[in-house]
């Protein structure tokens, strides 16, 4: 069981360097050893136990962290805009976010994946942080971005969730959902991500970005949304 | 992406017919009042007036009534939002008889401060870049400077080192042409679609005042990604030729240094 704390910025730099160390030796171990100690990391409050990570996907984790969060009485904005907490749990998980193969090596990805950035154009590409932060805006309409593995980062994420306008509007999610999302498989439809599909969701992400300047969608619903799209997106509505 | 063509006559609302002032106690920020002056623009007296508070995935719509009844709403809280000190405004007029609310008017990332704002281009933003100096974010409605906030003194640093105006925006400047042509990929070098692209010409145009930008246009057959570079370039080298003073105090912390 370990207790939550927040990197300091000797513990940051010392994750951020980690991260640089394994992509030149993919077998090097993270630095684990260091978490729990100053002036690596210090205290959150409130005091926060952690169950060992016993979730394989994303979305398992944002509710794990959301409920734990909620139990504890923590505020939002007391954590949403923390980063150095949610490195800190990056590191502590580093091994779930970032598996050792067969061979003993990791496939590391880019550092915002592991160390937190509060740019918020980065913020998004964090394992941890964006997992816990699009559960708690959408619920089960979280499962479009985070149906993956722990250590995925989907393009959904990468082309909606940085995206401000986009990313709170709950209708606008749910509609996404309605479209892309496959409730037989339990994974997004084929052919959602492909750029040569028409109604594909990068087509979608340009034509909400064009009429979100002509209407307000934010007071729109679901239906409104899905209404409001051309024929090239029917067949994605006839197979919900 | 074209995202401004307007095909509905969506007003702009300027900046001298918005003040946003925010309320603080013990330095902390509460809640916001606003004044906006909507007459003379021609909208119905009925239409919607919001106003959003925004930042980072955070955003909350407050009702300030109708145009022709324009009223501050008993809750104007900010305390719960997270980035309280980073906060930007969208005010939009919407026609809630249509049954979709079409947008009758809007202005959008008005900072809070006194009754007339002066717009920066630029907009300048701090935060922990990790191991960045800057880098300009081009997620928005315009590009926006971002600065490592981790970076001593860096606010001081910005606004009044030499050696930061002539190392940090030349490339600044640089970044954002290129994104211009070969990313978002201007529309009409006269009359570009994007607010933000017409409002950067204008500031190249104090630099390069000849034809060769009217000559770059990217819809024309002979356009030609060399010359556009080489433009970029000119542009960037007339920018640091301004910048005599700055250069001069360069050269003497070089030389103290």
């Amino acid at each position: 069981m370990a207790i939550i704390r927040v990197l300091t910025d000797r513990g940051t730099e010392l994750f951020r360097d980690y991260i640089m160390e394994v992509k030149v030796d993919s077998k090097k171990s993270p630095p684990v050893d260091k978490l729990s100690h100053s002036p690596w990391s210090s205290e959150f409050t409130p005091r926060i136990e952690l169950d060992s990570l016993s979730v394989t996907t994303r979305m398992g984790l944002g509710k794990y962290l959301v409920d734990l969060f909620e139990a504890y009485g923590v505020d939002r904005k007391d954590i949403l805009n923390n980063p150095r907490m949610w490195s800190w749990l990056a590191l502590l998980w580093f091994d779930s976010l970032c598996p050792v193969k067969s061979d003993g090596s990791r496939k590391i990805l880019e550092t915002s994946k592991y160390v937190c950035s509060s740019d918020y154009t980065d913020y998004y590409r964090h394992l941890v942080a964006a997992s816990w932060d699009i559960y708690y805006l959408h619920r089960g309409n979280s499962r479009l971005f985070l149906w993956t593995p722990l250590y995925i980062h989907s393009d959904f994420i990468e082309q909606y969730a940085s995206r401000q306008n986009i990313i709170t509007n709950k209708a606008l999610i749910e509609a996404l959902n309605r479209l892309y999302w496959d409730s037989k498989s339990n994974r997004p439809k084929k052919g959602a991500q492909n750029r040569k599909k028409a109604g594909n969701f990068r087509r979608l992400l340009s034509f909400v970005q064009q009429v979100e300047l002509t209407y307000d969608l934010h007071r729109m619903s679901a239906k409104d949304i899905l209404a409001l799209l051309p024929g090239e997106y029917d067949p994605w509505k006839q197979s919900f | 992406m074209k995202r401004r063509f307007n095909y509905t006559g969506r007003k702009r609302i300027t900046l001298d017919r918005v003040s946003i002032n925010v309320n603080r106690t013990d330095h902390m920020l509460e809640s916001f009042d606003a004044l906006i002056k909507l007459d003379d623009m021609g909208l119905p007296d009925a239409a919607k007036v919001y106003i959003e508070a925004y930042h980072h995935d955070e955003r909350e719509r407050y009702d300030f009534g109708t145009v022709g009844s324009i009223g501050r709403p008993p809750d104007t809280g900010l305390a719960h939002l997270a980035y309280c000190e980073h906060l930007r405004f969208r005010i939009m007029v919407v026609d809630e008889t249509d049954e979709r609310g079409l947008i009758l008017a809007m202005a959008d990332r008005i900072r809070p401060s006194g009754i007339i704002q002066k717009r920066s281009i630029l907009p300048v933003e701090f935060c922990d870049l990790g191991r960045q100096v800057w880098k300009v974010d081009y997620s928005g409605d315009e590009p926006v400077l971002l600065l490592n906030e981790r970076i001593p003194n860096i606010h001081n640093l910005a606004r009044i080192d030499p050696r930061f105006h002539l190392y940090v925006y030349p490339a600044v400047i640089r970044d954002i042409f290129t994104h211009m042509f070969f990313v978002d990929g201007i529309d009409d070098i006269e009359d570009p679609a994007q607010e933000w692209h017409k409002l950067w010409l204008e500031f190249a145009k104090r630099f390069l005042a000849d034809d060769t930008l009217s000559q770059l246009n990217p819809q024309d057959e002979g356009f030609d990604t060399g010359d556009a570079l080489n433009w970029i370039d000119r542009l960037v080298e007339e920018f640091c030729s301004s910048r005599s003073k700055e250069w001069l105090k360069l050269l003497s912390l070089e030389e103290v240094g």
